[in-house]
């Protein structure tokens, strides 16, 4: 009965490593492909933009992308191993970068279908989604939210 | 101040190392925790061992209450057997008992307590009553060693051990306990090795010879799948012994005691009174 035990989950451990990194993958194209076509939109930390000779300010809102991701059964063991040993869980740093470059596309998605021109004030929020099952709580995903204000400038009139 | 668009390093927030080669790595350091945590348990335990009073063992007696009424004759046949190879046992403190199972397997179980259970298979497959005097031997070999204490201690403090340390939960937890459980199942086999030993030894003084011992494993425990594909990562997996290992210990032992494998067997059950000295 152990060797049964131990059997399934070594093979649910390899599919979910090789899915999980196909998956992986596939985002980090998508991610990369974005970015790259996305770059002459500014998104920055300042809070507001320094003053520019001949724009005036048109109008600004809220933005915001927030994206919702999982971990994998493989990800997840191996983070349970490092919790007994200690040290960098380098099975979930890809998760998170992935999650928090999605949620900055996201708003730069929305910014772009606003007709905004920059995005200042950028913050960047993690909640953690647990499911509680009998024992304890588990991780169901990691939710990244991103949000600031889209500002769209005019030409000063003359 | 200008804008300057720049793509994000990749490089910098995430590992390049293999997340497979992380994953042995750290499944390797679980088991080998795993297996110094039973190891060193089972020194813990060797050494407080001696120092439980039997009392402790003679409290669980009273749950097998229910093998008093026994109606089948060969229990108080299989008892004047242990009451006199226990005369052998000037130590002993327990007082024993027989239980009848019914089962189509020849087994002998060895309960807290001071309960020896036979089951029906085992008494319909005795030939002679040597047969039957090694088997029971050998279960009051495992009262000799304590080895009830043993087993529930080891079993008891690994899953608190693991408990304590945060790693009950989840694979890794399962993980764990398997290789624990594994690596206690070796300390199991020499158990069965040293009860052997004792039942020889009972059954050398009563009877003044070996006879009988070697064919409860030749005749009645015989397992014939099992031993003809046994390799050594198999026997790992087993609790007890195979039955040719511990044939071979019977008979390195037999040489050193200077005991026969005679052909002078008792009658069972035995109805001439008891007059074979050592």
């Amino acid at each position: 009965m152990d060797s049964l035990f131990l059997m399934s989950a070594l093979l649910m451990l390899v599919v979910a490593f090789f899915v999980g990194d196909w998956i992986e993958r596939r985002h980090y194209k998508s991610i990369r492909a974005r970015e790259t076509r996305w770059a002459g939109l500014p998104v920055v930390t300042l809070r507001t933009l320094p003053p520019l000779p001949g724009w005036t300010h048109d109008r600004s809102g809220l933005v915001s992308g927030h994206v919702v991701i999982s971990v994998d059964y493989f990800k997840r063991f191996l983070a349970g191993l490092r919790g007994i040993f200690g040290g960098r869980v380098r099975s979930y740093e890809s998760l998170m970068d992935r999650a928090r470059r999605e949620a900055v596309l996201r708003l730069k998605e929305q910014a772009l279908h606003e007709g905004y021109q920059a995005v200042v004030n950028v913050r960047l929020e993690t909640t953690t989604l647990a499911r509680s099952s009998k024992n304890n709580k588990k991780t169901a995903g990691v939710e990244i939210l991103a949000f600031g204000t889209g500002i769209r400038m005019a030409k000063a009139a003359a | 101040m200008r804008f300057n668009a720049s793509l994000p390093d990749d490089r910098v927030n995430v590992s390049d190392r293999s997340a497979a080669r992380e994953a042995l790595l750290l499944v390797a350091g679980v088991v080998a925790l795993a297996i110094s945590l039973v190891v060193v348990l089972a020194v813990a335990i060797e050494l407080v061992i001696p120092f439980v009073p039997v009392g402790v063992e003679r409290y669980a007696s009273s749950a097998w209450s229910v093998l008093d009424a026994e109606d089948d004759p060969r229990a108080a046949d299989a008892k004047a057997i242990v009451d006199r190879l226990v005369a052998h046992w000037p130590d002993n403190e327990l007082d024993y008992r027989i239980g009848i199972l019914d089962s189509d397997q020849p087994n002998a179980l060895a309960l807290p307590g001071g309960a020896i259970l036979l089951t029906t298979a085992l008494l319909d497959g005795i030939t002679n009553e040597n047969e039957l005097a090694f088997v029971l031997g050998h279960e009051l070999g495992h009262f000799r060693n304590r080895d009830h204490l043993r087993g529930i201690g080891r079993g008891l403090t690994f899953a608190i051990t693991l408990g304590l340390l945060g790693i009950g939960d989840g694979l890794a937890g399962n993980l764990s306990a398997t290789a624990g459980t594994l690596a206690q199942r070796s300390f199991g086999r020499e158990q069965e090795h040293d009860a052997d030993r004792f039942g020889l030894e009972l059954i050398g003084r009563e009877y003044g010879h070996a006879g009988g011992s070697i064919e409860v494993f030749t005749r009645l425990l015989v397992e014939p799948e099992v031993e003809a594909e046994t390799n050594a990562t198999q026997r790992y997996f087993q609790s007890h012994p195979s039955n040719p290992e511990r044939i071979d210990a019977l008979r390195l032992q037999a040489r050193e005691q200077g005991l026969d494998f005679l052909d002078q067997r008792q009658v069972w059950p035995h109805e001439a009174t008891s007059g074979v000295g050592t």
